[in-house]
């Protein structure tokens, strides 16, 4: 589903952000990228969305090489790929409603199928009686909720999460991780990257530890090429102009 | 809140830069308003000077209809009339009292025979006034003759005057609105980078993100139309008496209801233009 092919980032000062990285990730996998600070996670997930350019390598999603998606598709890119920033990236002058509603306008949904939807999501993320608080009036906990509420609001295939724990308490951080979990398990693939190597320890996951920019452990290596075969024949049955029409027609809708 | 609904409340939160630019546009549409009638009320005058007899002769006392009837026939072997019209000494004395019925004294005073009678004639072409005018003056039984081509010449010069003026007048204000407009959006964008970044990443389109600068634009540039519109056809209510009494016989007022609802159609759809251009380019780093 997700193939990271000898990638590599690079600044123009010379920093490589990312060095030669390849890996894969299956439908409905759910994925730990683990390493401190700096490793390459954060270069990692706004490459996936195309916010940041490839030095080297290609990544593909859905057999679709990113580097040849036109900036009129990237918005369905940005759409099937969700991430869950860091810093929320959250609309800090409108409420928790609005901003989820902002999510489902994006996309087209209008009247009683936003509320409806909204309802849905603050229900699932534990935030229902919230709607109209502030970000700024919410605790850290919440806020991640609001993030994760807002993220799921297209409905991606892909849920990508920057250090969703990051600056909460272990049992707080615990609760985003069981519902990431649940968000999985309700079919939605997850890729959580995080440094709180103590949190995760006892999670029976597949995990991918970077460090410095390499990809220093896979524990889920041996699916790397399974998946990356299945991506490879996939592209030969369907080819890329049909996929580059889906996503044109999908952009129109 | 969705994208439709922040525009107005993006005006609300920035309410000076809003109202520097409906200002702006505003004053342009005033100018431009008030050329528009003016060019259009000259048009109407020099109509008014063109369709009315534009050479007449008046007659000495002892003239024989026979010599005015021979007058008619040179004239009109030798160019193309549009129009001849006598009027006797009692014609003259009935046209005189019903231009002065309100002044009693004045009727008492005069009789057809001090009225001379007289002979308008109108052209179909213009350049052929100072022919007729050649032709009548020869006759030894025309007293005196009439001649508004130079009043309609120089009218002519007027309406050429102000439309030029009006033109380049206008077209430097709406460039300047147009100017002040782009600076004021893309202030408002530059400021909004952060939420538009966010948008972006969220999947909106390019259009998503510029529509509601785009609608921002508009409302300057309709607002200030209406505004400007609204002035100037104020402005034209109060000076109403004192046109109509300078301009006497020439009836250009009140002007046609039709022709003030197209001037306000056509410069709400003329400002709605300079406002979605001035968004467009204001944002135009999002169109790439």
């Amino acid at each position: 589903m997700i193939v990271f092919d000898d990638v590599t980032i690079s600044f123009g000062n010379g920093t490589k952000a990312l060095s030669d990285i390849s890996f894969a990730v299956g439908e409905g996998e759910f994925v730990i990228v683990e390493g401190h600070s700096g490793a390459g996670k954060t270069s990692m997930m706004r490459a996936v969305i195309k916010d940041l350019p490839l030095s080297k390598g290609k990544i593909v999603i859905e057999g679709d090489d990113i580097s040849k998606i036109s900036a009129k598709n990237l918005p369905l890119l940005r759409r099937k790929i969700s991430v869950i920033f860091q810093d929320f990236k959250l609309l800090l002058d409108r409420t928790i409603a609005e901003n989820i509603d902002l999510a489902l306008d994006i996309i087209g949904l209008e009247g009683d199928v936003v509320e409806k939807r909204r309802k849905e999501l603050l229900e699932l993320t534990g935030l229902a009686g919230k709607e109209d608080y502030f970000p700024v009036q919410l605790s850290g906990g919440e806020v991640q909720r609001v993030a994760i509420a807002r993220a799921l609001a297209p409905q991606p295939k892909v849920l990508f999460a920057d250090e969703p724990t990051g600056n909460l308490d272990a049992k707080t951080g615990m609760s985003i991780i069981k519902l990431l979990q649940d968000i999985n398990e309700a079919g939605t693939t997850v890729v959580m990257a995080t440094h709180d190597l103590e949190l995760v320890k006892d999670l029976k996951l597949r995990r991918i530890r970077l460090d410095h920019g390499e990809l220093a452990h896979d524990s889920g290596a041996h699916h790397h090429k399974k998946v990356a075969s299945d991506s490879a024949q996939t592209d030969l049955k369907d080819g890329e102009s049909s996929r580059t029409t889906e996503l044109a027609e999908g952009e129109e809708t | 809140m969705t994208q439709k609904n922040t525009v107005l409340k993006h005006m609300r939160r920035s309410p000076y830069q809003s109202l520097a630019a409906i200002f702006m546009t505003t004053i342009t549409f005033f100018i431009v308003s008030v050329f528009a009638l003016v060019v259009l009320g000259a048009h109407s005058m020099l109509a008014f000077f063109e369709s009315r007899p534009q050479v007449t002769a008046f007659f000495k006392d002892d003239t024989l209809s026979s010599e005015v009837e021979t007058l008619k026939s040179t004239l009109a072997s030798t160019v193309q009339l549009d129009n001849t019209k006598y009027i006797s000494k009692d014609d003259a004395l009935e046209i005189y009292k019903s231009q002065n019925s309100d002044n009693p004294l004045l009727l008492e005073m005069v009789t057809a025979d001090i009225l001379p009678a007289s002979l308008e004639v109108s052209a179909k072409n213009a350049s052929d006034l100072e022919t007729i005018a050649a032709v009548m003056q020869k006759q030894n039984f025309v007293e005196e003759v009439v001649f508004q081509k130079d009043v309609i010449d120089t009218l002519r010069k007027w309406v050429t005057g102000i439309r030029t003026t009006g033109i380049a007048l206008s077209s430097l204000l709406i460039l300047a609105s147009l100017a002040t407009i782009v600076i004021i959006l893309g202030l408002k964008f530059t400021a909004r980078k952060t939420e538009i970044n966010t948008l972006s990443l969220l999947g909106a389109t390019s259009w998503y993100i510029r529509s509601p600068f785009v609608s921002e634009g508009m409302i300057y540039g309709i607002t200030g139309a209406i505004l400007g519109w609204g002035f100037s056809y104020l402005t034209l209510l109060y000076l109403t008496p004192n046109i109509v009494s300078f301009l006497g016989d020439i009836t250009l007022l009140p002007v046609p209801i039709w022709v003030i609802m197209s001037l306000l159609g056509a410069q709400v759809l003329l400002a709605s233009l300079i406002g979605a251009l001035a968004s467009l380019i204001a944002t135009r780093r999002y169109g790439r």
